[in-house]
């Protein structure tokens, strides 16, 4: 009873992390790449755009994101034809943490990405490569190390996502209550070694995932200088 | 015919004063090769990289052999990639997380450049043999010595079959040794192409030696064309002729040591 108690939130809290963080990263990586060589005030606009959800708190992006997604939202009704609903869902959980996640992802990869020199792209060109070869080929790979880390904050930030979830896909146990949302239904209810336990995996999970992370990419880079 | 007739200015920032590029350039696009000289930040780079499509001037028409690649009045920037200009960066530019394999096959590759056809891989292979380098494939740039790089540098350029290739300051990240010896080294590779060569550079040792045609530039424009041979002749030295030549371009400016 109480090992699927602390496992089913760490597998749903893990599932959605992990979806979102890949969602977002293709949209915030490209994002990154095309908004990091325009000038003018519509990039600028758009920059401010994509950094916003790290300032807003969750749950005004809880609500921005229900009157889009809701039944009657936007693309909520145009779901909803299809039949599908994200409210009360781990999909709606998802959408949630992916809209939280992308100013990381997002921010870290402009850095990274600006930091890749310039003549290396030039070169490129001069060799005949399109932008789209260049980005894939010759600024991802030069700049992953810096992406990577912000993949990892956002991962990590995605778990503990709570504010924009709750009021999105609830707190349903089983379906869509992730470590954090269980812990606080926990110590609500009173039922503290409950809540012990899940803040012991919570902790040892993300340490584990932090430190899993500095040691791939310390591999990385001894292998290439090697 | 490398025909460059270009404006190109920058406003003056916080940091540096402004500069203004006005080049009007006619050279014949024969295997004779071109020396651009001049003192840093007299333009040479800048009109390199509006040749081979890396900048974009303000105003003016550039071409080789009737070919437009960038006119301001008609609109028309032909991207780098399909200018078929060889460039060879002062620092090399090689891409540090590829082979020097990868390197060299980049110019002809598939969309991933680190997966190389076997027809693709061989021809690397041949150019980096003509280069003497072929036992370096496997090796990343960041484990090749000063001369290393300039060859497999070389090899790639060539690799992509430009017409015309462009080398920025060839030796100005070499220690002085080294430069004596990969002077001669890339006269020698250089004699062997086909392909027309431009070479900027501020040392009058790499006039001497890489020089047919000598193009002076000084203060963003380009000041004289000159055939070197006979130029060089008339003096006694290297310095002597190329001082004489500053002189009359610019007299003030110039420091004493000349």
């Amino acid at each position: 009873m109480f090992e699927t108690d602390i496992l089913t939130p760490l597998y749903i809290t893990l599932k959605v992390a992990a979806i979102a963080t890949g969602v977002s990263s293709v949209a915030a990586i490209i994002a990154a790449w095309l908004l990091g060589r325009r000038q003018g005030p519509l990039p600028l606009l758009l920059d401010a755009l994509c950094t916003l959800p790290l300032v807003l708190p969750p749950t005004v992006l809880g609500y921005y994101l229900i009157l889009v997604l809701g039944r009657r939202g936007v693309v909520g009704q145009w779901l909803a034809e299809a039949g599908v609903s994200l409210m009360f869902s781990w999909q709606g959980a998802v959408a949630a943490a992916a809209v939280v996640v992308f100013p990381l992802i997002y921010k870290s990869s402009r850095a990274a990405l600006e930091q890749v020199d310039r003549r290396y792209e030039d070169a490129a060109r001069t060799l005949g490569a399109s932008e789209w070869r260049i980005f894939l080929g010759v600024s991802l790979p030069l700049a992953w190390r810096g992406i990577f880390a912000g993949l990892m904050l956002a991962f990590a930030r995605g778990m503990g996502e709570f504010g924009a979830t709750l009021m999105i896909a609830g707190n349903i146990p089983g379906k869509t209550q992730t470590l954090a949302l269980a812990i606080y239904d926990a110590f609500q209810a009173g039922n503290d070694a409950q809540a012990t336990g899940l803040v012991l995996v919570a902790s040892v999970t993300c340490a584990a995932l932090l430190a899993g992370s500095e040691w791939l990419v310390r591999r990385g880079i001894s292998r290439r200088q090697a | 015919m490398i025909s460059l007739h270009m404006e190109k200015t920058f406003a003056p920032g916080r940091t540096g004063e402004g500069f203004h590029l006005n080049v009007r350039l006619d050279l014949p696009s024969g295997k004779a090769s071109i020396v651009l000289f001049g003192a840093s930040g007299s333009g040479k780079t800048l009109t390199l990289q509006c040749l081979a499509g890396l900048a974009r001037p303000d105003r003016g028409r550039i071409s080789i052999d009737g070919e437009v690649l960038f006119d301001a009045d008609d609109k028309i920037h032909v991207p780098a990639r399909r200018r078929r200009i060889g460039y060879m960066f002062q620092d090399y530019a090689l891409f540090p997380h590829l082979t020097v394999l990868h390197n060299v096959a980049y110019g002809r590759g598939g969309f991933f450049p680190w997966r190389v056809h076997a027809a693709e891989r061989r021809r690397a292979l041949d150019m980096l043999d003509r280069f003497g380098v072929a036992h370096l494939a496997r090796r990343y740039p960041s484990q090749l010595s000063g001369g290393q790089k300039q060859r497999v540098s070389l090899a790639r350029a060539l690799n992509a079959a430009p017409r015309l290739l462009l080398l920025d300051e060839p030796f100005s990240a070499l220690d002085p040794l080294l430069r004596l010896r990969l002077r001669q080294e890339l006269h020698g590779m250089l004699a062997d192409l086909t392909v027309p060569c431009l070479i900027i550079s501020h040392d009058p040792e790499d006039v001497d030696i890489f020089a047919q045609r000598l193009v002076l530039f000084h203060a963003g424009s380009a000041r004289e064309v000159r055939e070197y041979p006979s130029l060089r002749a008339g003096h006694a030295s290297t310095q002597a002729c190329l001082c004489q030549l500053l002189e009359a371009n610019a007299a003030p400016r110039l420091p004493r040591a000349c």
